[in-house]
């Protein structure tokens, strides 16, 4: 929510009200939270807090190979604490519904029942490591990530929790990382950066599609927040390395050009028309600029070393984001028009 | 805090401003009916634009040192210093000209961020090629002068978080580099729990506590992660340790400051339970700051921030807090079984307590309901 302090700020600058106007509304709607607010977030903290410290402190244990403990013992240990967590899950997740509590009135879906899911998703991959650990399984680390990654997708699920679906993104890129690290050979690196780009737009666009609705578990706006984000930063990079290092091999070359556009268009017709989204639109709009800049920069500067280029450039730049953003607010404002009460409350109606 | 894929489309934050507008109107103490349009463009699109102005920023700098170096044959400190005062001049003459215009009002950040560039480089070279207490206090001024001229939002929290960063570089200097972290988090208090008081200054107090709360989080965060050896490449002192504990009873002191008097506005003494029970927590981040440091400048965040209502602080308060809790695992200071011990300790100690405030201080129904209505 905008602070509205902010707003009774911009009514002072605009002059619709006075300075002693002003002061005296700061007072008034800067209230500090009531007892109930404040009760709220501690009990929040508390357990956020205690769950995620209980779950490293393990993880660190395990880490620390303490060889006093015999193999059965570090087993049992885990394992138990994970059904403990499972239990505990189970137990708070039909508390919640027989209290009919709505997990999506909660900000991101961190119900309390999840926090003891996202407990049990961080002590699989303690489990996993320590089989690898004890076992010497010899496998790559790479292949840890990717087990605990398709562990947890069923735990995400049922969560429904943009904070698990986060951490299966990370092990998700943190896999396929080590394992582009490890097999470097198989592809060639900007081939690697176009897959890294492939695998996030896939991700968030199964979450566009799939998590419409806002009571819906596939609802992840943190997840599609940063999955768009790692997907078009990877994109972006590759197009400018792209124009500075054009590859050697024509299809990957006119596929990962042909690609970018296509997907802008696409992206750009969905967004506008289809799902009225500002943020999307933004990502894909300043990636063109830094694209366009770097075209620039190449065209410009390859043979020769104009000094009115560095201007050009700046000036294209500034121009350029500027416009952009003016027509971001100004399809933003449309957007919140369209976007009338009536319509809210049938999308409401629709998914009940 | 916003949701960037649906603030496009339900804002909150409007139906309150409408609410307090039409109030306002019905006293008669504003002459339109209407509410006026916001100006506010959204947080990413702001950041998105910043970025921009900071690339387009070199390229304007990298085309007045090119012109320099074709004419004279050379590019020294005396013409860096001559390009700043130019783009300086040039940004301020926009940002006072047609800082309602969108165009000129980025090109006027540009510029700005050009001119301080090549100001700090000239007077780099000039004052024989090291950060010294001249350079620090030349752009303290310089940057004090910018965040009190300029109205732009994203520039004001860009030259205050300099400004402050440029104090650290003087405090550097005098050898009183580990007061930082007290003094940013005894200034942002201050202007935050008196923003109310600042009428036409609001956003840029609002900026100062957002650059200070950055500052304080980028410091803390690099010497948790051992990366001190930053400190002594950019300023003449280290960190040296011991001092540790002055900051931490400034914080202490400053959460006494807040649960008193939340207690008092509530009407609640301080020797009921709840309140023995939050002054017992209080002491125990207080201690775990000692070997965790940092947590407890983030669980201060956290609360000031959900004091006066600043989600965005809460939320830093709240993304530091992990990242210092992560950063213990390279803390050198005890072996990892210990520091898995503590861990385990404490996660079990802060859900017994969470188990006592479901038990004790249960938030009934009936509670919230009324609560929510008043």
């Amino acid at each position: 929510m905008r602070n509205l302090t902010s707003q009774v700020y911009e009514w002072l600058e605009q002059g619709h009200i006075t300075r002693a106007q002003a002061n005296e509304l700061f007072r008034s709607v800067l209230v500090s939270p009531n007892s109930l607010s404040w009760q709220r977030l501690l009990s929040l903290l508390l357990q956020w807090a205690g769950a995620l410290s209980l779950v490293t402190g393990i993880i660190f244990f395990f880490a620390y190979n303490w060889q006093s403990l015999d193999r059965i013992s570090k087993f049992a240990l885990i394992e138990a604490v994970l059904l403990i967590s499972l239990v505990c899950f189970v137990w708070l997740y039909y508390r919640s519904m027989l209290r009919q509590v709505d997990a999506h009135h909660h900000l991101f879906g961190a119900t309390l029942a999840n926090v003891a899911l996202l407990v049990v998703s961080m002590l699989i991959g303690g489990l996993l490591a320590l089989v690898g650990q004890t076992y010497q399984t010899g496998a790559d680390p790479w292949q840890l990530f990717a087990l605990w990654a398709l562990a947890i997708i069923p735990l995400a699920w049922v969560a429904g929790f943009d904070g698990l679906w986060l951490l299966l993104l990370g092990l998700v890129n943190l896999s396929l990382g080590l394992f582009a690290d490890t097999a470097s050979y198989l592809l060639d690196e900007q081939i690697w950066l176009f897959v890294f780009a492939a695998i996030n737009l896939t991700i968030y666009y199964v979450f566009v599609f799939m998590g419409k609705s806002q009571r819906n578990r596939w609802h992840a706006p943190l997840m599609q927040y940063a999955s768009s984000l790692v997907a078009m930063g990877c994109f972006t990079l590759l197009l400018c390395w792209m124009i500075f290092e054009p590859s050697d091999s024509k299809p990957l070359l006119v596929g990962v050009w042909a690609g970018y556009f296509i997907h802008l268009l696409l992206g750009f017709w969905w967004f506008r028309h289809r799902l009225l989204q500002i943020y999307p639109l933004a990502l894909g709009g300043f990636s063109l600029i830094g694209v366009g800049a770097v075209l620039l920069t190449e065209l410009l500067f390859k043979n020769s070393d104009p000094i009115g280029g560095f201007l050009l450039i700046g000036l294209y730049i500034i121009l350029a984001s500027t416009g952009l953003s003016t027509v971001l607010v100004r399809l933003q404002r449309q957007f919140s028009a369209e976007m009338t009460p009536i319509s809210l409350v049938g999308e409401e109606l629709s998914h009940e | 805090m916003n949701n960037p894929l649906t603030d496009s489309t339900q804002d909150p934050g409007a139906s309150a401003a409408q609410t307090l507008w039409n109030s306002l109107y019905a006293k008669g103490e504003v002459n339109a009916p209407e509410r006026p349009q916001s100006h506010e463009i959204p947080w990413y699109i702001a950041l998105m634009q910043a970025f921009a102005a900071w690339i387009a920023a070199w390229f304007l700098l990298g085309f007045m040192a090119s012109l320099f170096d074709s004419v004279w044959g050379r590019f020294e400190g005396g013409a860096a210093l001559f390009i700043g005062c130019i783009y300086l001049g040039l940004g301020l003459a926009l940002y006072w000209g047609g800082r309602q215009q969108h165009f000129l009002q980025q090109f006027a950040f540009a510029s700005c961020l050009s001119g301080t560039l090549a100001l700090a480089w000239g007077l780099f070279d000039l004052l024989g090629d090291t950060f010294n207490l001249a350079w620090y206090l030349s752009m303290a001024a310089l940057f004090l002068l910018l965040w009190g001229m300029i109205k732009h939002k994203v520039a004001q929290w860009v030259f205050a978080f300099c400004l402050l960063a440029c104090l650290t570089g003087l405090l550097a200097e005098w050898h009183l580099l580990n007061l930082t972290p007290t003094l940013l988090v005894s200034l942002l208090s201050v202007v935050l729990l008196n923003i109310h008081r600042t009428g036409y200054h609001y956003q840029r107090a609002r900026m100062l506590v957002y650059g200070a709360a950055s500052l304080l989080l980028s410091i803390q965060l690099i010497h948790v992660f051992s990366m001190d050896r930053i400190f002594e490449a950019l300023f003449i002192s280290g960190w040296q340790s011991g001092m540790a504990v002055s900051h931490l009873l400034v914080v202490f002191t400053l959460c006494g400051f807040l649960l008193v008097s939340l207690f008092n506005q509530w009407q609640i003494s301080l020797i009921a339970p709840s309140g023995l029970f939050a002054f017992l927590g209080l002491v125990l981040i207080t201690a775990l700051s000692l070997p965790m440091q940092g947590l407890s400048t983030a669980v201060w965040l956290i609360l000031l921030g959900h004091y006066a209502n600043e989600s965005w602080l809460k939320g830093m308060g709240i993304a530091s807090g992990l990242v210092f809790a992560g950063g213990y695992y390279y803390s050198l200071e005890t072996t990892l079984m210990l520091k898995s011990l503590y861990l385990m300790g404490l996660g079990l100690l802060l859900l017994a307590a969470r188990l006592v405030m479901w038990r004790y201080f249960p938030i009934s129904d009936a509670q919230a309901e009324l609560e929510e209505h008043v």
